[in-house]
């Protein structure tokens, strides 16, 4: 109930029953004739005609009687509503019913929306202005009835759209949820707080009998806040002895499955040479490191190649040669990969290196490894070429493919790619895609790679290089420690500069971003050298510029000359 | 024993860099709750 008013009680009684017009200008001992005439349009605006309504919406009556004749006509439904408590549990059993004319189809959501508002405000504005003003007697009856409208106005915010929706099986459930949302703070009344009425649960339903264009923008709302509240920086960092804690103690739980899968591609080992003997390339994808399964391919082929050459004649070089390269590593190049596949010939008079730019390189080499092709009686030693992710970030470069591709194709190479990148394909166009001739098989493995990403390197480059390794702050501690006091002086003279600059409105992302990537916001973020220098003659810390950079140094220096013991200090 | 080695990392203790005019800047870099409490040790 939103009122426990007996009179409240007695009026809602009397409503349902169906006296209202009647029953209100009996109690209005003053009411005016604007009243009595509101009141009644009141009645009939449940049947009125649009036009009506709206005639009656946008009146700006300054006198309390016009702005009660302002609520009582447009909240047609309040009074619906007004009616017990009873009456809208019956309406809540009843099956809904539209009432023609109820809501006609010119009374947009936003439009009862802005009305119900008006509504709220302007009876809250009444509840607050007469107790405060003054009431005077004559009036009073007049006055409390518009009091108790008012409360109900904003009591039954929230059952009006329940009601509403029950009643006439159409809800304009923003329109609901507004007014919730609108009269969750009930002005303080004449007699106590209102009970605060339960928000009215919003229907399913989607409103129907919109018209056109409103559902066009009910169709077209923008949703809610996507952004979840649950953010990284609420989270506690996990130090290092939880992680190897937790490194340690964890069972992967599809270890049979994983072992069980690369067995099943192990059984492709022997399609996989049957092609790469025709001349094809091979390229292995798919989600998972597939490092594993080409070194057990690489041991499988040794292994066959050994067995087979036992059946012949010893040669020189027994089995094949088995050239490795793991493109993930950030150091590799294509010069390196030269150079590898060049000491895997062993023919007589090679140079032991390659130098110059790596397409001459490439020559030299293609022109040695025909040369070896055709030297050796027997043709079956090409060299097995195997490149780890081949769309490693080293490698990535088109000049680089280039080369690889017309490695590739030259018969004394038999080259098998692994690619993790899902865009691996775009690395080659239609010329290079001929020369490598490749195959495609997918080795999905669901192997983490642990080898081909440096979680360390990663993390750090994430967060912005805290300290790298050096434990954060301890380490610095430790350095400075090991330092004269004048260093130690410096320091912190500098890091206190930094946070003062840091302070003066600076976000503190720009402290967190990499050396590297902080073209922008860099300068701002560290402490002139300039500066420092001055201040530090101001402490007494040093006399000279030389001293100055000794200083400086120091740091360099010093925290490289006890990196092992300050690690070793800072994981124990 | 380590499951990373560390020996072969520089400490990054400060980094110079420079900017725009070609003004020398000194940077610590780390993170503020971190320098706030190098200042700490460093005081106490």
């Amino acid at each position: 109930m939103r009122s426990s008013n007996p009179r409240d009680r007695r009026q809602a009684m009397k409503r349902k029953r169906g006296q209202t017009a009647l029953d209100i200008e009996q109690q209005d001992s003053s009411s005016s004739d604007t009243n009595a005439v509101s009141q009644s349009t009141e009645d009939d605006s449940q049947n009125q005609t649009p036009t009506k309504r709206r005639r009656t919406l946008p009146s700006t009556g300054g006198d309390t009687v016009a702005s009660t004749g302002h609520i009582n006509s447009v909240k047609s439904t309040p009074t619906k509503a007004t009616r017990s408590s009873d009456r809208i549990r019956v309406s809540l059993l009843k099956t809904p019913t539209k009432t023609v004319g109820s809501l006609s189809r010119t009374d947009t959501p936003t439009r009862v929306l802005d009305a119900e508002r008006s509504a709220r405000r302007k009876s809250a504005r009444k509840l607050i202005e007469r107790p405060v003003s003054g009431v005077s007697s004559d009036e009073e009856e007049l006055e409390e009835e518009e009091d108790l409208l008012a409360q109900d106005i904003w009591g039954t915010a929230e059952a009006d759209g329940e009601g509403r929706a029950n009643a006439h099986g159409d809800i304009e459930e923003a329109a609901a949820a507004a007014a919730a949302a609108g009269g969750t703070t009930p002005t303080p009344k004449k007699r106590g707080r209102p009970p605060k009425t339960p928000r009215s649960k919003r229907s399913p339903t989607p409103p129907h009998d919109l018209p056109p264009h409103e559902q066009y923008f009910y169709h077209n709302r923008p949703g809610g806040n996507k952004t979840s509240n649950n953010t990284l920086a609420s989270l506690s960092l996990l130090n290092h002895e939880e992680y190897f804690s937790l490194i340690r103690n964890y069972v992967d739980p599809h270890e049979s499955e994983r072992a069980f899968l690369h067995e099943i591609h192990a059984r492709s080992f022997e399609q996989w040479r049957f092609e790469l003997s025709e001349g094809f390339s091979l390229c292995l994808y798919g989600w998972g490191s597939k490092r594993q399964l080409t070194q057990d391919f690489a041991h499988w082929l040794y292994r066959q190649s050994s067995s087979q050459a036992d059946d012949s004649d010893q040669e020189e070089g027994t089995g094949c040669k088995i050239v490795v390269v793991n493109g993930y590593v950030s150091s590799v190049s294509i010069k390196e990969v030269i150079n590898t596949v060049l000491s895997a010939l062993d023919a007589p008079n090679l140079p032991p290196k390659l130098t110059g730019q790596p397409a001459d390189m490439l020559e030299t080499l293609l022109s040695l490894l025909t040369e070896h092709a055709s030297l050796s009686s027997n043709n079956n030693h090409p060299i097995t070429l195997i490149i780890n992710s081949i769309d490693g970030p080293p490698l990535r470069r088109p000049a680089t493919q280039s080369l690889l591709s017309r490695l590739a194709a030259h018969k004394a190479i038999h080259l098998l790619a692994t690619a993790d990148h899902p865009s691996f394909p775009l690395l080659w166009d239609s010329s290079l895609r001929e020369s490598f001739n490749f195959l495609f098989h997918d080795c999905t493995t669901f192997e983490p790679y642990e080898a081909e990403i440096d979680v360390v390197d990663s993390v750090n480059e994430l967060l912005g290089r805290t300290g790298r390794r050096v434990g954060g702050r301890e380490g610095v501690g430790y350095v400075l420690k090991s330092l004269p006091e004048n260093a130690r002086s410096l320091y912190r003279v500098l890091v206190g500069e930094q946070l003062a600059g840091m302070e003066d409105g600076l976000p503190a992302a720009a402290a967190e971003e990499d050396e590297e990537t902080g073209a922008g916001n860099s300068s701002a973020d560290g402490v002139e050298y300039r500066v420092l220098y001055q201040k530090a003659v101001e402490e007494f810390i040093c006399s000279s510029e030389v001293a100055f950079r000794t200083l400086l140094k120091e740091y360099v220096f010093t925290s490289r000359h006890l990196a092992f013991l300050i690690t070793r200090l800072a994981n124990e | 024993m380590t499951l990373f080695d560390f020996r072969f990392h520089d400490h990054q203790m400060i980094t110079s860099k420079k900017d725009a005019l070609g003004a020398e800047f000194l940077r610590v870099p780390f993170r503020k709750e971190e320098l706030e409490a190098i200042i700490e040790d460093l005081m106490g």
